[in-house]
C-alpha cells in the first residue's frame, strides 16, 4: 500500500515578476514500511518536497496524499501531522521543553491525550531511541546526537506511520550521525515505520531500500541504491557523489580489474577486492 | 560575564522544599515579598531572617550558591544604602563633615533597605533554585487559570515564558560563540569609553538577533509539526499535587503573618 502518493506535484516561489520553480511535476509513490532516501544538490527541491508531506507547504499544482489524506484538506491537518511526523536539521530549534521527557510529551499534550497514556507512550518512545536513562536531563546538556534522538522520540510518541527526516545528521559529529542512523534503521525494521530520509551523505542513502535523486525539481533517478550508485558519472554531473566504497570499486574497474558487484559498504568492498585478489593469486601460481 | 547570569537556574537536591507544589512556593514567595516591604520593626526582620535561614537549611542548597546570585546586585544594594545614608535627614545627627551628614534615621533606613533587597533576592532565588522552570510555569498556569474565564490567554502566555526559559542557555552559548568569533577578527569589547563599548556591542547583537529570529521560525514550524494549536485544549504531562507538606507550609504562612502583625502592633 502506498503511504505517500504525489501526482504532478509542483511548487514555486513567486516574487514580484520572478517565479522560481522548485518542484516540477513530481510523481512519487512511497510504500508503507519502506525506507526511502532522497538526495539531490542544494536547491534540488528535496527539502521543499519534505515540507509538502505534512502540509507545512501546500502544492501550487498537482496533489499529494499522505496516509489517504489530501494535504490541502485543512480539516484533517492534525490527523495528517499526527500520522506523518517530521524531524529537522537543527536539534536545538525543535526542542520545546526544558526537560527531555516533557519535550517528548509535547506533541501528546497538544493532542490532548490523557496523562496515564502519555506516560506510557513517552516511556516507550524514549526506550525506542535509547534515551530513557536521560529522561530527567535538560536538553541543552545533551550531545547533538542525543538531542536529535530526543526530537525523534517526540515524534515517535505521537505514534506516526511515517517519519520524514530533513537532513537530521547534517549538524552532527560522526558519533552522533551513527547514533541517529542506527535509531532510524531500527524504527524502520522493528516498528515498521515508513522512513523518508533527506540527506546529502551518500553512505546514509546507501542504507535505504530506495534512493530518489532530485535535480531542479524533477526526479532523475529512482531505484535501489545499488542501481543508482552504479551511475557515478551521471551523479557527479548533478553535483552528487557515491559512497567511497562504491567509488573505489568503480576506479578499480577502470583500471581493468574486474569486480562485477556494486558495493555500498566498506565491508562489502573489502570482501569483493579480496575475492578478486585471491583469483589473481591463484592464476599467477598456475 | 556570561557565567554570572543565574536566571531560572535550578539546583537539584532531594529536599522537602524541592518536592513542594510549585503553587505553594509561588504563593509563599509573594507573601514573603509583601511581608518584607510592609514590616518595620527590627524584631520582624529578625523573624524573617530566621525564617529565610530555616528554609535555606531544609532546602539543602549551599548558602554559598545562593550568595553567588547576590553578586550581580551587590552594586544596587550598596548604591541604595549610600543614598539613604546621606540623603535621609531624620533624627539625631551622628556624623557631619562639610555638606555630608549621617543621621540616625538615615542609618536605620540604609540598613533596612540593604537587608530588604538582600532578603528579597535570596527568597526569590530560593523559588527558582528549588523549582525547575517547567514546574514553575505549570504552577503559574494553574494559579492564573481563573483568568482564562475572562478571556486572558494564560496558556499562550505560559508557553511563551517556558520557551523563553528553554532558550536562555542556547542563546547564551550563541552569544559566547559570536563574541569569540568577533574577538578573533580583532573586535575589542574591553577597552575604550562607555560609548565606544556600547558601540562595540552592535556586532554581537546583530548576528544574535538574526539567529534568534531564525531559531524562532524553525521552532514555530517544528511546533506546528507536532500539532501545536494555541486555541485547542491541551493536557498536561505533569500533575501538580497539593500534599500535606503544602498545607502545613501555608498554615505556617498564616501563623507567621499573625506573628508579624502582633510584633508590629506591639512595637
Amino acid at each position: 500500500m502506498n503511504i505517500i502518493e504525489t501526482k504532478e506535484l509542483s511548487f514555486s516561489y513567486k516574487r514580484e515578476n520572478d517565479e522560481k520553480v522548485v518542484l516540477d511535476g513530481l510523481n512519487i509513490d512511497i510504500k508503507e514500511g519502506s525506507f526511502t532516501a532522497i538526495i539531490g544538490h542544494n536547491g534540488s527541491g528535496k527539502s521543499t518536497f519534505a515540507k509538502h508531506i505534512n502540509a507545512i507547504l501546500l502544492p501550487c499544482g498537482g496533489s499529494i496524499t499522505v496516509c489517504g489524506i489530501d494535504t490541502s484538506d485543512e480539516k484533517k491537518l492534525y490527523e495528517l501531522r499526527k500520522s506523518a511526523g517530521m524531524v529537522f536539521q537543527n536539534p536545538d530549534n525543535q526542542i520545546v521543553a526544558t526537560i527531555v521527557e516533557e519535550d517528548v510529551a509535547f506533541g501528546l499534550e497538544n493532542l490532548a491525550i490523557d496523562r496515564e497514556e502519555m506516560h506510557r507512550r513517552v516511556e516507550a518512545a524514549l526506550k525506542a531511541v535509547n534515551m530513557y536513562e536521560h529522561r530527567k536531563r535538560a536538553p541543552h546538556l545533551l550531545s547533538g546526537g542525543q538531542k536529535q534522538r530526543v526530537a525523534i522520540a517526540g515524534i515517535l510518541a505521537m505514534q506516526p506511520r511515517c517519519i520524514v527526516l530533513d537532513e537530521p545528521t547534517a549538524m552532527l559529529d560522526p558519533q552522533g550521525r551513527r547514533e541517529v542512523m542506527d535509531t532510524i534503521l531500527s524504527l524502520n525494521r522493528e516498528n515498521n515505520i515508513t522512513i523518508v530520509l533527506i540527506t546529502h551523505y551518500m553512505d546514509e542513502a546507501a542504507k535505504a531500500d530506495r534512493v530518489i535523486v532530485l535535480d531542479k525539481g524533477k526526479v532523475r533517478f529512482d531505484a535501489p541504491p545499488r542501481e543508482v550508485f552504479r551511475e557515478e558519472e551521471k551523479l557527479r554531473d548533478l553535483g552528487l557523489s557515491v559512497p567511497d566504497s562504491t567509488a573505489l570499486v568503480h576506479a578499480l574497474r577502470k583500471k581493468g580489474i574486474n569486480i562485477e558487484k556494486e558495493t555500498l559498504t566498506p565491508k562489502e568492498c573489502a570482501e569483493e577486492i579480496l575475492s578478486v585478489t585471491v583469483d589473481i593469486r591463484t592464476r599467477l601460481k598456475r | 560575564m556570561i557565567r554570572d547570569i543565574t536566571i531560572g537556574q535550578y539546583y537539584s537536591t532531594d529536599s522537602v522544599v524541592h518536592k513542594m507544589d510549585p503553587r505553594t512556593k509561588i504563593l509563599w514567595t509573594l507573601l514573603y515579598m509583601v511581608m518584607l516591604f510592609v514590616v518595620d520593626s527590627i524584631y520582624s526582620y529578625g523573624v524573617i531572617i530566621a525564617f529565610t535561614a530555616m528554609v535555606i537549611k531544609i532546602s539543602h542548597i549551599p548558602l554559598k550558591y545562593i550568595l553567588r546570585g547576590l553578586k550581580p546586585i551587590l552594586f544596587l544594594v550598596i548604591f541604595t544604602a549610600f543614598l539613604n545614608l546621606f540623603l535621609v535627614d531624620e533624627g539625631k545627627v551622628i556624623f557631619e563633615k562639610g555638606i555630608f551628614s549621617i543621621t540616625e534615621g538615615g542609618l536605620w533606613l540604609a540598613i533596612k533597605m540593604a537587608v530588604r533587597i538582600t532578603l528579597l533576592i535570596m527568597g526569590t532565588s530560593l523559588l527558582t533554585l528549588s523549582t525547575t522552570p517547567t514546574v514553575l510555569t505549570s504552577g503559574m498556569e494553574s494559579l492564573l487559570s481563573p483568568l482564562k474565564k475572562i478571556g486572558v490567554p494564560v496558556s499562550v502566555f505560559v508557553m511563551m515564558i517556558s520557551i523563553a526559559l528553554r532558550f536562555i542557555p542556547t542563546l547564551l552559548d550563541e552569544t559566547d560563540k559570536i563574541i569569540k568569533a568577533q574577538t578573533s577578527r580583532g573586535a575589542d569589547f574591553e577597552n575604550g569609553n562607555p560609548i565606544k563599548r556600547i558601540k562595540a556591542m552592535i556586532p554581537i547583537l546583530v548576528p544574535l538577533f538574526v539567529s534568534a529570529f531564525r531559531r524562532a521560525d524553525d521552532l514555530a514550524v517544528a511546533m506546528e509539526c507536532r500539532c501545536y494549536n494555541s486555541d485547542a485544549p491541551r493536557t498536561s504531562y505533569r500533575k501538580l499535587e497539593f500534599g500535606i507538606n503544602d498545607l502545613s507550609a501555608l498554615c505556617f504562612g498564616i501563623i507567621m503573618v499573625c506573628t508579624l502583625v502582633l510584633i508590629e502592633v506591639v512595637s
